[in-house]
This record gives C-alpha cells, structure tokens and sequence, in this order.
C-alpha cells in the first residue's frame, strides 16, 4: 500500500515540488513565531532572583548634575530616620533600582590567567539582598564585617560563577576590574554566588551580574536609589509622608517615589508594546500562511476528485480515501519539514542567536511547529477529500 | 443476477428538477450482454450507475443476487462494488501517474490480499486483454484504445460477475472500438454478465438483449 502512494507521489514530483516548497516556507514561518513565543514565555517563567513586592524605590536627584561623592553621613541619617518609620521594615542602597532600564557594564579578569569575561554590574548596600528577599546559593551575603578590606567584596550569579571558575567553588576567588596589573584595575573578592539577577525583570535576557558592596562609611562615590522594604499591607497614600520625612532629611533633593510593582509594569509594558506589533505581524504572517497552504492543498486534492470517484467505484471506501490522502498529505509534508529541519538545526548548531535560540528553544519550537503543520495540511487536504466523498461516486467522476 | 423494481431517480440542483428515470423494472440475467441504447440525455448512464450501486435511486428497490441492496451505507456499497462489480468508463479514468500494472491492481488494494498475489492477477489479467508487453509503461504512452483495454483489465482483475461499461468504445475510432468490443463479447463468453450503453445500433446487435430508454422510461 505504501508504495502504492509513494509511487505516484514521486511520479508528480514537480508538482508535488512547489507544494513542498509552499510547506517548507511555511514551517520556517511557523517555526519563527514558535521559537519567539517560546523564548519569551522561557524568559518570562525563569527567576529574576528577587522579590519586588512591597519594595518601593526613591530616587534622589539633586540640583546639579556631576561625579556623586560619597555623603556618609547622608546615608547614615537616611537610613537610620527611615527605618524609625513603621511602615517602613528595611532601607537599601544600590546605583539604580530594579525595573529600570539601567545598565552597568565592564570586564572582568581572572587575576592569573587574564582571561575576561563581560558582565553587568552594580553598586548595593548589605541590605539589598534583605530588602529584595534574595536567596543566596553559596556563600555568605557581604556585610559590615566586610568593612576595610582591600578587595571589595561581591556576590555573582551562577551563571558568571560557573563561566569563570567551571568546576570549582568561586567563593573566596578572586577577580580583577580592569585588565590586571593597569592603573585602573582593582581586585573583587567574591564572598557569595546566588543563583540569578536579572535587574531588568521578567523579560531580561539572563547574563552574568555582579553586585557590588556599596559602604556608606568607605565608598568613594555615592549612589542615588533607595529602595525600601515596607510593612505589607502598606498603601499608596504613604507615599505622601514619605516624601514629607525625606524633605525633613534634605530638602536640597526631589524624590521621585515609585513602588516597584509600577516599575514593573512600565517596563513590561515598554517591551510588550513590540511583542504585540510583532504578533499581530505573525498571527497576519501565519493567517497568510494558512490560506495559502489551504489554497494549494484544496486545489491539489480537488483535482484529484474525479480519481477519488473512480477508486469508490472500484470498491474503496470513504475512510480508505481519507487514510490514502492524509498519509500522501503527511509525507509530503514531512518531507518539506525535513528539509525545513536540516535548515534551521543550522541555527542552534551554528548558535548565530546565541542563548535566545537555545536547544530548548529550538526542540519546543519545533514540536510545535510540526504539530501544527501537520495539523494544518491534513486538515487542509481532508477537507477537499471529506467533500468529495460524500459525493456520490458518479458525482465524483463528473467533477470538473 | 440484478433486478430493478420500479425504479425511479430525480436529480435535483439549485432551480431544477430533472426526473431522469421513471419506474423502471429491469432483469439483468446471468451471462448476458445486455445492450442499452436510447438518445443523448435519457437516462442511460444514470441507470447504469443505479445497476452498479453509484448511486442511490430515489424509490425502488435494486436486488443483487437475489439480495435487495436496502441500505446505501459506505461499507456496505463499498464491498459490493468492489467483489460484484467492474465498471468501464467512456473517459477511460485511468491515474496517468501509475503504470499500467499498478492502475489494472487498484481495485484489490480495497481487498485484504498479499502483494504478489495482487500482481500476479494484475499481470495475468492485462494478459487477458492483450497487453502483456505493456505492464510498465505509463496510460498516457498508450493509444486510446490500449488505455481503454487497461481499464477493462483494472475492471477484470477482481474478477467481478458483471461487468458495467458506459459508452466504452465511445471515444474510440472504429478499429479500436471493434477490439475494445471484441474483448467485452470474449469475457462475456467465458461467463462475465456485461452491461453495455452505447450509441451505436451493431455494436448493441451484438450483445444478447437491447433495452432502450426513452425520456427516463424503458420502451422495449
Ligand atoms: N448529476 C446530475 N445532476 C443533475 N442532472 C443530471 C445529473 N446527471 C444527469 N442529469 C440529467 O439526467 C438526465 C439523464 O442523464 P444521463 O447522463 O443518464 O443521460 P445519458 O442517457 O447517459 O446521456 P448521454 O448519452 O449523453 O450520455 C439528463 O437530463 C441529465 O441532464
Ligand atoms: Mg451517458
């Protein structure tokens, strides 16, 4: 039987070749909308490695712009007149807030070897790991025992852990800011790995990151966002009091006060905005896709109806027809999307997109897309097929 | 073999109503040649089509061997036509992407049989209508007459008791539809039931009986 479909299959070969040709553009189509959804929705479900609930974030600004010097005693006050609150549970420091489009980046070198790798950065106080409820995987969180050391002390990620010192504990290594031994390099002692920041959110590529500790009493430079860990149950209408203490403790700066749930939802929104263009595109793009394919297909089976006519008169059966049409429907499709698969395993293969086309991403996108492909070609050649047979096999023959 | 009682079919489209054969009683007997002539438009190939299970009539009752066909339901039509019937179409209907072997083999793919024994009676019935040599080559390397030998082999090769052909010869010139008749009247002799229509009044002498249709209604 089965040669019996291969046979002609490969006998209509040019024929058969546009409409492969029609399949495979579409399962790449397919497949693109499918491995963007799907990197987004990885994206969306992987840890930030915070929690931004009940957290709000002030931002200080001053009059005039330039170099922030470290103000120890403005931090002590603040910090000390803020926690006195009790709205409020906990004040922490840090360069920018969470949920803000800020970044930070620089090099990092192994001291001995020089070897380097590319990381995002900030400053944050022994406090923000509390105040974000952060969870430290090895390690200890850097402190006020900390205080005086040489090496500023740093927590990294996982990721920026295993990249630097693969097999081996990174705790208590050692790594230089600045190629080592020039004039602008300084020494990082790693005190503690967590698993994951992505300071950006829900939607941030994952990267490497390294915090590092902001002192009030030793910093050189200062930094401008507070970020408060407040009671829950906290209202908006806080937000008033608030601004009136931070004025008490220096009214030379604005305050711009914003929960981090509103920063949230800003910059989702901000990259929602094209996520949505981009899928109306592909939902167009796959709509213009399916008539297409419905096209080709309803006019590849209906030719075929006055031959389906005739096999019911030499004893087939509506349900014989239909096996025979979606099995040449599901080779020739398959044949288009192995094709389409040789091509785009090139992708993860040659990693052109890098972590966004991951092995995940490409073998989920895939399932989908060859699910949906075949659904849509059997669909599409079975509905011609379903017409025609319940035709009477006289009607059948008749056809035009 | 096949008994037509007040038979009647209406087709109906969009506007019109065409009553196409009106209470039609009809024997077809065992190892006849029966002939069905009458003009363009009366009811010929609409008959044939009720006799080999098509189609459905609208009242009326067809017998199979004895057996009337009560119900129309896929399965059921779908066996007898494949093991009671062969049917010979004017327009050859030949799949121009198969070889011939494998057009002549299509009927018992709706069989369960072993794939050598398919090609085996595939062979022996292109044997049958004299195109042995002719097994490989594809229906659109044959001349008409030689495609419509084919079909008569597809129709054979189940080795139905009735053989239906509508207008067989009649997209033939004169030497090939004599050959094309010739075979009918042989595998008629060796007890194939044929059913024939045709235009043409000495190719219907030929056959044992005629029956003529007029206006959807038999005229003996
Ligand atoms: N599928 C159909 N739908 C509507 N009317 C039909 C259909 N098939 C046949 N008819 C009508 O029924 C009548 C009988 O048609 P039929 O094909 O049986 O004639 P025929 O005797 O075979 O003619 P011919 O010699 O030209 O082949 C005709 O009037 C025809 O127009
Ligand atoms: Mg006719």
């Amino acid at each position: 039987m089965f040669r019996h479909l291969l046979k002609p299959l490969w006998k209509r070969k040019s024929r058969n070749l546009m409409l492969t040709l029609e399949l495979l553009l579409a399962f790449i189509v397919v497949f693109a909308i499918a491995a963007a959804s799907t990197r987004y929705y990885q994206l969306y479900s992987l840890p930030t490695g915070f929690a931004h609930e009940s957290v709000w974030s002030v931002q200080m600004e001053r009059a005039q712009d330039g170099e922030l010097s470290n103000e120890s005693a403005l931090y002590d006050q603040l910090k000390r007149s803020l926690e006195a609150m009790p709205e409020i549970e906990r004040v922490a420091f840090a360069d920018f807030s969470p949920y803000v489009r800020a970044t930070w980046q620089s090099g990092v070198y192994l001291p001995d070897s020089g070897a380097e790798m590319a990381t995002d950065m900030m400053h944050v106080s022994d406090d923000f790991f509390a105040a974000l409820d952060m969870d430290l995987q090895q390690g200890q969180w850097f402190s006020s025992s900390d205080e005086g050391s040489a090496e500023l002390p740093v927590v990294i990620n996982r990721r920026l852990a295993d990249a630097m010192f693969p097999g081996q504990d990174a705790v208590g290594k050692r790594l230089s800011e600045g190629a080592p031994g020039s004039d602008n390099s300084s020494m990082l002692r790693i005190t503690g790995v967590i698993g994951e920041f992505r300071n950006h959110g829900e939607l941030m590529t994952p990267g490497n990151f390294i915090l590092k500790r902001f002192s009030p009493l030793s910093s050189r430079h200062g930094v401008s966002t507070l970020l408060l860990k407040l009671r829950p149950g906290t209202g908006r209408i806080f937000e008033v009091r608030l601004n009136e203490q931070l004025k008490l403790i220096r009214n030379d700066r604005s305050y711009r006060i914003s929960p981090l749930t509103d920063l949230r939802s800003a910059i989702l929104g901000e990259s929602i905005i094209p996520l949505i263009v981009l899928s109306v595109i592909a939902a167009f793009l796959l709509l213009m896709v399916a008539f297409g394919l419905f096209g080709v297909l309803w006019q590849n089976t209906t030719r075929r109806i006055p031959e389906i006519g005739m096999r019911r008169a030499a004893g087939a059966t509506a349900l014989q027809i239909y096996w025979q049409i979606v099995v040449e429907q599901l080779l020739l499709s398959s044949a288009a999307m192995a094709v389409g698969l040789i091509l785009l395993v090139q992708l993860p293969i040659t990693g052109v997109f890098g972590d966004q086309l991951n092995w995940a991403v490409f073998l989920i996108a895939v399932l989908v897309s060859v699910a949906l492909m075949a659904l849509v070609s059997v669909v599409c050649a079975l509905y011609p097929a379903w017409r025609a047979s319940r035709m009477s096999p006289t009607e059948a023959l008749r056809y035009e | 073999m096949i008994r037509l009682e007040n038979i009647s079919k209406t087709y109906r489209t969009d506007k019109v109503e065409t009553l196409a054969l009106k209470d039609i009683n009809l024997h077809v007997n065992k190892g006849e040649f029966l002939s069905i002539m009458g003009p363009s438009g009366c009811g010929k190939s609409t008959l044939l089509n009720l006799i080999g299970l098509l189609d459905q009539p609208g009242a009326g009752t067809i017998s199979v061997d004895g057996a009337a066909v009560k119900s129309y339901r896929d399965k059921d039509v779908a066996q007898l036509r494949n093991q009671t019937f062969g049917f010979i179409f004017q327009s050859f209907h030949l799949i121009n992407d198969l070889q011939v072997i494998d057009n002549v083999e299509l009927p018992l793919l709706y069989r369960s049989l072993p794939a050598r024994e398919r090609k085996q009676r595939a062979r022996e019935a292109l044997e049958r209508v004299g195109l042995g040599a002719r097994m490989e080559h594809y229906p659109n390397q044959l001349s008409g007459g030689q495609q419509q030998r084919v079909a008569i082999a597809r129709a054979i090769v189940g080795r139905p008791q009735v053989l239906l052909a509508d207008e067989p010869t009649g997209n033939l010139d004169s030497q090939m539809g004599g050959e094309v008749m010739d075979l009918l009247l042989r595998l008629n002799q060796e007890g194939t039931t044929v059913v024939m229509v045709t235009h043409d009044e000495r190719e219907a002498k030929r056959g044992s009986h005629i029956v003529r249709v007029f206006d959807g209604q038999l005229v003996s």
